[in-house]
Formats: C-alpha cells, structure tokens, sequence
C-alpha cells in the first residue's frame, strides 16, 4: 500500500473511531475530556497506536492526529461540530457534540461494529471511560493524568497551578466518592 | 448456554489452596463460562495453570484493563498487576453486552471502586460466599450438601487461624458474612 492511501486508511479509521467514541454518550464532552479519553484507550488497545500518538503538551497528552480530524474531518462531514473555547476558558480546549446527521451515522457504524468480535472490547472500553471520565471537572482529570503519567508534565502550561491546588481537587474527588484513602493520599502526597 | 462470570483470583486460590477443594471449583467451572485475562491468570496457583482441564474450561481475553482506570489507583506498582482491576474491566465488557451473570470481587477496594463507579456492574457484583449462596439457592448449580461443606470449611478455616482472610474473611467480618449465608442456605432448603 502506498504512502498516501495508507494514511487516507488511518485519517478514515480515525474519524470512525472519533465517531464511536462520541456517539457512546449524548452529552457534549470537552477537548480536554474526549482527548484524555482516547489516550487511556491509546494505551489500552494496541491496534489504536498504528493511527495516532500522543506527546506531552500544555494540558498533558496531546495528539495533533486528533486535534485535526476533530476540527477538519474528511470522510464524516458534518458529524459533529466543535465549538471552540469562550474567552476565559484556558483549560478546557472547547468542546465537540455530535450533530443530527451524526446521531443517524453513529446508529449505523455502531451496527455494523457490535457484529464484529474484534470490536466488542473497545466499544465496551469506550463505553466505560466515558462513564467514568466523562463525569470528571478538568482540574480533577488533569490531576488524575498528571499523578498517573508524570511523563507527559513536561511543556505543560497548567500543570504548576494543578499541583498547587491538588489538596482541594482531591478533597473534591473524595468527597464525591471518585477516589479512596489510599489514592487521596498519594495525590495529596508532596511529589 | 452457560452464564458467563468473571471472578477475580481470591476465588480460585480460595477453592484450590485455601480449602483444597479443586471438586468443587471444578463443579463451578462446568456449569459456568469463567472469563479471565493475563494479570488473574498469573496471579493463580500454579496448579491451576499448568492443569490442562482448568485451562480448557475457562476463557482467557488479554487486553489490559487496567490501563483504562488507572488514573484512579495511581502507578504505585504495586497495584499495576492486580487481577481485580481487569476483573472489573472484563466484567464491565459482559455487562455491555448484557451478558455478565456475576462479577466475584472479595477485595474492599476493587469492590468500593465498583459502587462507586459503576451502578450497572454492582447489581452483578458477588463475593466468593455470595457466589457460593446463589449458585445454591438461585441458579441450582451447586447443591446444599457442597455449599454447606465449602462455606463451613472457611469458617473452620478461619477459626483455626489457617489462613489470615480466606476469600477476605477473617474473624471480623465471618459473623456479618459467612454466618449468615450459612443460615439462608439451611433455611432456603428447609422449606
């Protein structure tokens, strides 16, 4: 296969996979959400690396391969819009809803999808990081990532005032049940 | 069909080490298709593994689940092999499918997650001796006789001091516990 439609092959399995990721839930889900979503599938899942990558950057990992499909789609027009950040907001990185048309689109590839064994365990993984993420404030996501993943700190604009103000989100994830003693501990811990 | 469980480790090493009744995790394993991926399946006694029927009767997935809750428990490695965490995850994949019967969790904190987490999944949610009550009383897979035998060599066990918390039952909790699922099988069968 050559260069070009190897990558026209990635672009097309990426914005499906975009596709079904949103479709699991009917909220709106920010940037910063979807695309820490995706990382955790990126690490759970090893077919995904063939198609995207992650590096660190101001708000944790960041993948350009994502950023662009979401704000510039080729094969799923009009599937979904992204509605970019107000003014004050410097965390979020705006947010993405699945439009009408990609409602009906995500019924049909989610169709096709659920017959085919091989995708059953990421459906069901985009299911549960939605259902467990989804629910997360940035400030609390952004901890949990940065503890989890030290690796991608590095060119973050954020991470200084999250590590700052880690006593209050994780009295915040505890209060709401999200994290035990034992993880409160060691995200309030100095380092 | 067989209803499908997923059982974390402890149940396995409860029934071939703790009580050495391989009879009746054998029993367990005809009447139900049990799903574990690599992290319980290297955490099992090694007479289980290498035993050529028990590796037949089960059904092995090896994607790794902990990757997607990470965030919530931390890089600490000691938690990075836990099986219980891929129990969930294996059980979270059934349970979207609607095909989990039971998830078998005896541990606290893996258990804690689960409530708090997953609303879906904590209906399903057993411990080894929960397991044992409804497989008696419920589904009629294991008879009085059995269950009684099982559950009354863990309380023996745990009276005796054998081991410090077969199944995570320990002197504390055998009255709020294991007493009481004893009782309920002797009076569901004396009715």
């Amino acid at each position: 296969m050559n260069t070009s439609s190897l990558q026209e092959k990635r672009q097309r399995a990426l914005e499906f996979l975009i596709l079904l990721l949103l479709g699991t839930s009917d909220k709106r889900v920010s940037m910063l959400h979807f695309e820490k979503e995706l990382f955790l599938i990126w690490n759970f899942h090893p077919d995904i690396k063939e198609f995207i990558s992650f590096i660190s950057h101001y708000r944790g990992p960041y993948s350009k391969e994502i950023d662009e499909v979401i704000k510039n789609p080729f094969y799923l027009v009009d599937c979904w819009e992204y509605i970019p950040p107000h003014r004050h907001d410097t965390i979020s990185g705006g947010f993405i809803e699945l439009t009408r048309e990609g409602r009906k689109k995500y019924k049909e590839v989610y169709h096709d999808s659920v017959k085919n064994p091989k995708m059953i365990p990421l459906l069901s993984a985009f299911k549960m990081v939605r259902e467990m993420y989804d629910k997360l404030s940035s400030d609390e996501l952004l901890l949990l990532i940065y503890d989890s993943y030290p690796e991608y700190r590095k060119k973050s604009n954020v991470y200084e005032n999250i590590y700052k103000s880690r006593q209050k989100i994780a009295d915040k994830l505890r209060e709401k049940g999200f994290i035990d003693e034992e993880r409160y501990e060691n995200l309030t811990a100095s380092s | 069909m067989n209803k499908n469980i997923v059982a974390d480790s402890t149940f396995f090493s409860c029934c071939t080490c703790d009580l050495k009744r391989n009879d009746i995790l054998f029993l367990f394993l005809e009447s139900y298709s049990f799903h574990l991926g690599k992290r319980i399946f290297k955490e099992l006694p090694p007479l289980l593994t290498t035993d050529k029927r028990f590796r037949k009767t089960i059904n092995e997935q090896s994607f790794d689940y902990y990757q997607l809750i990470k965030p919530f428990f931390g890089r600490d490695p000691k938690h990075i092999d836990d099986g219980e965490y891929e129990a969930i995850g294996l059980g979270y994949l059934l349970e979207s499918q609607g095909l989990l019967h039971f998830l078998v969790l005896d541990d606290r904190r893996p258990r804690n997650f689960v409530k708090n987490h997953f609303p879906s999944l904590k209906i399903k949610m057993k411990g080894t001796i929960g397991l044992v009550q409804s497989s008696c009383c419920e589904d009629n897979t294991l008879s009085k006789e059995l269950a009684l035998e099982f559950l009354e060599a863990i309380q023996m066990s745990v009276g005796k001091g054998d081991k410090e918390r077969p199944c995570s039952i320990d002197k504390k909790n055998m009255g709020a516990i294991l007493i009481p699922a004893i009782s309920y099988i002797k009076n569901y069968h004396a009715e």
